[in-house]
């Protein structure tokens, strides 16, 4: 039943991962023919981010819009089903980004010679990304905390500002890495190990969380809909209410 | 021994910051057709959804056909629907789409009669669910959960944005399903004017706690309005409906033990009219407090 959830969620996706796979083998080639293997190694590393950061924002969207709501109204057990998430958010864009980085770089490693370290690199860094998001998804649900009410106007702006500073400080540091990036000698093993235990931390600090989510989604989406009662006239018969 | 009833919940309760649900205690017989009714807030859709497992109760032990509602889930999901407005089919594009998915995960859909369900309800299977309006979407989970005909079909605020002829459409086809009586529908609202004429059971709730439930024929026989002439404060075990003067109207439980408490203060111009079940809701639900003997059975020990 579980491999029905996962099967659904890949064909609504898979119109995201074909446009992604075909972006990623064209602008590879451009990258590649413009920027050399140095260039293209880091274009590698970029995309394959970009692709698992894709990938979980349209998770989070659905998750909001009251599609887990309906996961946990089939007849699939819960812990099959947090296991489900954890594969769209985690193994499915890890994976996705290791194919498509290997399909390129083996395709392009014949005419010049590119780091071979710069696949397993944008694997990890793929992994961390979609981690890393997966764990902000599942912590998002501490928003339960309040009630089941959506949270205060000022926690959602606070977070929204330490997202807009937290985006811009990746910016920054990437702008100021790029250097090293383009570089072979920057990427050691233990930089490797690093991204990999640090996207495992975030993937399991989100899967622990993810069964109190479950029930945390519950809330968000029925409070959020309960408010549309409120905006009709008030029925003369419960008015006392 | 298999329980007679279709759920039974015991002790549930579960707190937020501002709102506190139960203990509460909720009994629906097998067969029944269990109107949940409460003013918004009171905690009728926590409830539902704690019964069918979205979410985690605090305390308390769920039983739906007598199986444990965590512990058995996948059976008492395979064996139970649950429609709710908070349901949301955009991800599946189409209602085809949503159908083909949901149907897999049942052994006994019937696709036949949920063809038959989607032409009485006028939904397009091609329709884009993105388009679908609020009552239109509660329809589409309607159809979902009556095409499985599910021995246990939990309905919340059903009748939200229904126009009059979906509504009545509705009402048929639980009808229909009812026929067999080994099947239960409890259904939640804040109105009651879909209740009445429909369901047989009805529990009143207000402010997370259950403040009466029974057969509604029993809560109605076992109810009276009392009217009378008193100087002063009337005897407990009565709720104020109305004061004008020193004459007063109550709702009372076993009217006729009342009548006699009433004659002991020194009331004069007793009458006792039957109640309909808008006058026991308000008169329930505007002091939020059970009548002493009413709460868990329509045929408690009398005031």
């Amino acid at each position: 039943m579980i491999s029905r959830v996962v099967r659904s969620l890949l064909e609504r996706r898979s119109a995201v991962l074909l446009l992604g796979s075909a972006l990623h083998l064209v602008f590879s080639l451009l990258a590649y023919s413009l920027a050399g293997h140095d260039g293209f190694g880091a274009f590698l590393l970029l995309f394959a981010m970009l692709l698992a950061g894709a990938n979980a924002g349209i998770l989070y969207l659905e998750y909001r819009n009251g599609l887990f709501r309906v996961f946990l109204q089939l007849p699939v057990n819960r812990n099959a089903l947090a296991a489900a998430f954890w594969a769209m958010a985690v193994a499915v864009p890890t994976v996705w980004a290791l194919g498509l980085t290997l399909i390129v770089w083996l395709a392009t490693s014949a005419g010049d010679r590119v780091g071979w370290f710069f696949v397993p690199m944008a694997v990890a860094l793929a992994f961390l990304c979609s981690s890393i998001s997966f764990c902000v998804d599942s912590l998002e649900n501490s928003r339960r905390k309040f009630g089941g009410e959506s949270a205060p106007r000022r926690a959602q702006v606070a977070l929204g500002a330490l997202v807009v500073v937290a985006g811009f400080a990746g910016v920054y540091f990437f702008w100021r890495l790029f250097g090293f990036l383009l570089s072979m000698e920057f990427w050691q093993l233990r930089q490797l190990l690093v991204v990999l235990t640090i996207g495992a931390g975030a993937s399991a600090l989100g899967f622990a969380r993810t069964q109190p989510a479950a029930e945390g989604m519950d809330q968000d989406v029925r409070v959020k809909i309960q408010h549309w009662p409120a905006k009709r006239p008030p029925c003369s018969r419960c008015r006392h209410g | 021994m298999r329980s007679t009833n279709a759920i039974e919940v015991r002790g549930l309760s579960k707190t937020f910051p501002r709102f506190r649900l139960g203990p509460l205690d909720l009994t629906v017989p097998a067969g029944a057709i269990y109107g949940l009714v409460g003013p918004n807030g009171a905690g009728k859709t926590t409830t539902l959804d704690l019964i069918f497992g979205l979410g985690l109760p605090e305390a308390g032990d769920i039983h739906v056909l007598g199986h444990d509602h965590r512990e058995d889930e996948v059976h008492v999901k395979l064996a139970a629907a649950y429609v709710s407005p908070n349901t949301s089919f955009v991800s599946w594009k189409y209602v085809r789409r949503v159908i083909g998915f949901i149907r897999g995960f049942y052994p006994d859909w019937d696709q036949e009669y949920c063809e038959h369900l989607l032409k009485r309800f006028r939904i397009d299977p091609d329709e884009k669910t993105a388009a679908l309006s609020l009552g239109s979407t509660m329809k589409l989970g309607l159809v979902l959960a009556l095409a499985r005909r599910p021995r246990v079909l939990i309905m919340d605020e059903p009748t939200i944005g229904l126009d009059v002829l979906s509504k009545k459409e509705l009402f048929t086809q639980l009808l229909a399903l009812m026929g067999n009586e080994d099947h239960t529908v409890v259904i939640s609202s804040h109105s009651l004017v879909d209740l009445e004429r429909f369901a047989d059971h009805i529990g009143v709730i207000h402010e997370g706690r259950l403040l009466v439930e029974g057969r509604i024929d029993q809560l109605l026989e076992t109810h009276r309005q009392v009217s009378f002439t008193l100087h002063g404060e009337p005897p407990p075990g009565a709720r104020l409906v109305e004061r004008d003067g020193h004459r007063q109207r109550v709702l009372a439980h076993r009217a006729d033990r009342y009548r006699k408490a009433l004659v002991g203060f020194g009331a004069t111009g007793i009458s006792v009219q039957p109640v309909t079940l808008e006058d026991l809701f308000s008169g329930l639900v505007e002091r939020g407090e059970p009548l002493a003997g009413s709460v868990g059975s329509a045929v408690g020990p009398s005031v």
